[in-house]
């Protein structure tokens, strides 16, 4: 039985095919459009996935949307009134996208999907996030919070899952929103809403939470079990075009901060405040669905479950003991949970194996990648496995800059290892040279460790695994020798990596280990700042010879910079990316 | 009736328009005529492309100006009756109730079928 999850129209369009309750494929429409957090119908992503199936749109048995459209325009014409006449502005922009897309989804899909005569059915949005993460965990049965911005009514939510059913219990509504309140300092901290919450976290170690006390007082009214309310005189997201207003301006005590100018003690410390809260908020959560469902696993998905540090602390600071969190865990994995959710809890079918590994998206064999690198006429060494490993290991040793290109690219937005750029963590200097010379993003943003799997805990103070980059550890004391990935809080946001999961960056990591004693290296995603992770081979030898990065091993291939033609007809990758 | 008498009544008919209706028509008609001209003859050129650009244009203006007199026809009236009423759909109000978790209601018709409604 063949079903298609899709999720657009808000952001990080996705879709994603389920073959008999195994996900054969899943992509972000993003990374094949080119166009960061896609938010279009994904019909190139859709081509993909039914490609790779090897399956026609006339073959679906199903075809899942991962929300409810019409209850979602129910809660926009209540705001609307609950918020008029305010709320002008955002209805006369939000009001002509509605009419003319949003409220066709079924016409939509079928036009996309034509010949396709079968059923079109809906899930709530947070069943498509409960789904996205409960169905491929390895638990028979589990307590599930699903956290985000919005979806129809619900901001966040919880219940069990226990085999191919999920009962969610109960639910947070907008206005009150953790996802929405984090986004909400986003924006006022100057950077970019739904794209750029993960540079707060980021920025939060450097500052003290010194607001904390002010904002639970004022803001945030919040009770012990987790549940809590917004104070909605401080934010403007339910009726105007931006996220707090004035009164939240003469809170902190100044406007907004502009985009991309400097930051100060003050920005680092509001940071550091709602990141505080924002885990204070899902530790309570996380505490009560223990005290009201008695179970020692849970699964997580929603944006915020994209908050790494919350999510450390979970694992450690509550009874649960396992924790599943979906890599997609923003919207795009609800492609996942829709198409789950179609197969396994309305067709009642068994479920299929758990998730080991993200890798869902197109690959390209060495004779497709030969095929472009002679067309761009590009200088290439063709290795065998075992020196792809030896030589890039030795590179990196040598502080090399690599760009990592192999097997298939990963479904979520983390880089895994499929889609790579790697440096050797030990030198201090590297943080800086990748985040000005290569990925040309803000100095203060860290970089996150690959570790072998079975060497995590003696490096990490974690004792579980994190394939998915989805937890902060702290780095051991008598192992602060890889700076480039410490933060300045003695953190770092580590992802674990097995053979079995991913045998030749094992490997690499491995022989990296061999060289140095070091059995980690620097993972951060392939791209520059505003553009999507790279996909095709094109798409890395771009970015490759328009950055810094010394060399770049497409499977088999090893590139060197130095002996690369320069580009044909190169645009400046600044004027085709917005910035994040 | 053959073609000549109707186009001729036709054209009695527009003679026998107020002027502004005529005015309306003729420039609706240049409208639709250089619309079709610019697509069978220079669907691509720079011209075409502005062209659109200021239809578009104007679009935007007549969209916006309906869609005011939208939301005040319909939503100023509902949010006033609301506020008479005392009722807040978005339950915006602080409170100090032991907590904020609403029961999640699973939809009356039954797991299949609401799947198959978008709401
Ligand atoms: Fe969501």
């Amino acid at each position: 039985m063949n079903v298609l999850g899709i999720s657009c129209f808000y952001h990080d369009s996705a879709a994603a095919l389920l073959r008999d309750g195994v996900v054969v494929a899943a992509c972000q429409e993003e990374r094949l459009s080119r166009k960061k957090h896609d938010q279009d119908f994904p019909a190139r992503a859709v081509k993909y996935v039914l490609k790779q199936g090897g399956i026609g749109p006339g073959d679906l048995d199903a075809v899942g949307f991962y929300d409810k459209p019409l209850l979602k325009f129910e809660r926009m014409l209540s705001t609307y009134i609950a918020t008029f006449p305010r709320s002008f502005g955002s209805f006369r922009k939000a009001m002509p996208v509605w009419i003319k897309e949003k409220l066709w989804v079924p016409s939509i899909i079928r036009k996309e999907l034509r010949p396709y005569k079968g059923p079109i059915l809906f899930a709530e949005h947070h069943m498509s996030h409960a789904a996205s993460c409960f169905f491929v965990s390895p638990f028979e049965e589990a307590a599930i919070l699903t956290v985000d911005g919005v979806g129809e009514w619900a901001t966040a939510s919880f219940g069990v899952g226990k085999g191919n059913d999920i009962t969610l219990f109960k639910e947070i509504r907008f206005p009150h929103s953790l996802g929405l309140l984090y986004s909400a300092f986003t924006y006022y901290l100057g950077f970019k809403v739904n794209s750029a919450e993960y540079k707060v976290m980021g920025l939060a170690p450097y500052g003290k939470p010194v607001h904390v006390d002010r904002i639970m007082k004022e803001i945030v009214h919040l009770n012990d079990d987790g549940s809590f309310k917004l104070n909605m005189k401080y934010f403007s997201y339910d009726y105007g075009l931006t996220m707090t207003n004035g009164a939240f301006s003469d809170f902190f005590g100044g406007p907004p901060r502009k985009p991309e100018t400097w930051m100060t003690e003050r920005e680092f410390d509001i940071a550091a405040s709602i990141q505080k809260v924002c885990e204070e908020v899902v530790l309570r959560m996380a505490r009560y669905i223990h005290e009201q469902t008695r179970l020692t696993r849970l699964c997580m998905a929603g944006g915020v479950a994209l908050n790494c540090v919350a999510n450390g602390r979970v694992i450690r600071e509550t009874p649960f003991k396992e924790l599943f969190v979906q890599p997609a865990a923003g919207d795009a994995g609800g492609s996942v949970g829709v198409a789950h959710y179609v197969y396994n809890t309305l067709g009642k079918q068994p479920r299929g194996p758990a998730w080991t590994h993200a890798y869902l998206g197109p690959e390209y064999d060495d004779a497709e990648i030969r095929g472009y690198l002679d067309g761009a006429g590009a200088t290439y060494r063709v290795l065998s496995d075992a020196d792809v490993v030896r030589e890039t290991a030795r590179l990196i040793a040598d502080g090399n800059v690599i760009g990592w290109f192999q097997g298939r690219m990963e479904f979520g937005p983390r880089a895994l290892g499929g889609r790579s750029i790697l440096a050797d963590p030990r030198d201090p200097k590297m943080r800086d040279t990748l985040n000005m010379k290569i990925k040309f993003r803000e100095g203060f943003r860290p970089f996150a460790p690959s570790v072998l799997a079975d060497k995590a805990s003696e490096w990490f103070e974690i004792d579980c695994d994190s394939p998915y980059m989805l937890l902060v550890a702290q780095v051991r004391e008598g192992k602060r020798c890889i700076p480039s990935v410490t933060h300045v809080d003695n953190s770092a946001r580590l992802q674990t990596v097995t053979r079995e999961a991913s045998p030749l960056y094992y490997d690499l990591i491995g022989e990296f280990e061999r060289l140095t004693g070091v059995p980690v290296v620097i993972n951060t995603s392939f791209n520059v700042r505003g553009e999507p992770i790279v996909c095709t081979p094109h798409d890395a030898y771009l970015c490759f010879m328009r950055t810094n990065m010394d060399h770049l091993v497409l499977g088999h291939h090893l590139l060197e910079k130095k002996q690369q033609p320069p580009l044909r007809e190169d645009v400046d990758w600044r004027t085709q990316y917005e910035l994040d | 009736m053959n073609l000549t008498e109707y186009v001729s009544r036709l054209g009695a008919r527009l003679a026998h328009l107020p002027t502004h209706t005529k005015v309306l028509l003729a420039f609706a008609t240049s409208v639709l005529l250089v619309e079709l001209a610019f697509r069978r003859f220079g669907p691509r050129s720079k011209a075409y492309a502005r062209w659109t650009k200021g239809v578009e244009a104007v679009g935007a203006v007549w969209t916006a100006v309906l869609l005011s007199i939208v939301y005040l026809v319909s939503v100023g009236p509902v949010s006033v009756f609301m506020k008479l009423t005392r009722k807040d759909l978005l339950d915006r109000a602080a409170g100090s109730d032991p907590t904020f978790w609403k029961a999640h209601e699973p939809n009356p018709l039954g797991a299949l079928a609401a799947a198959r409604h978008q709401f």
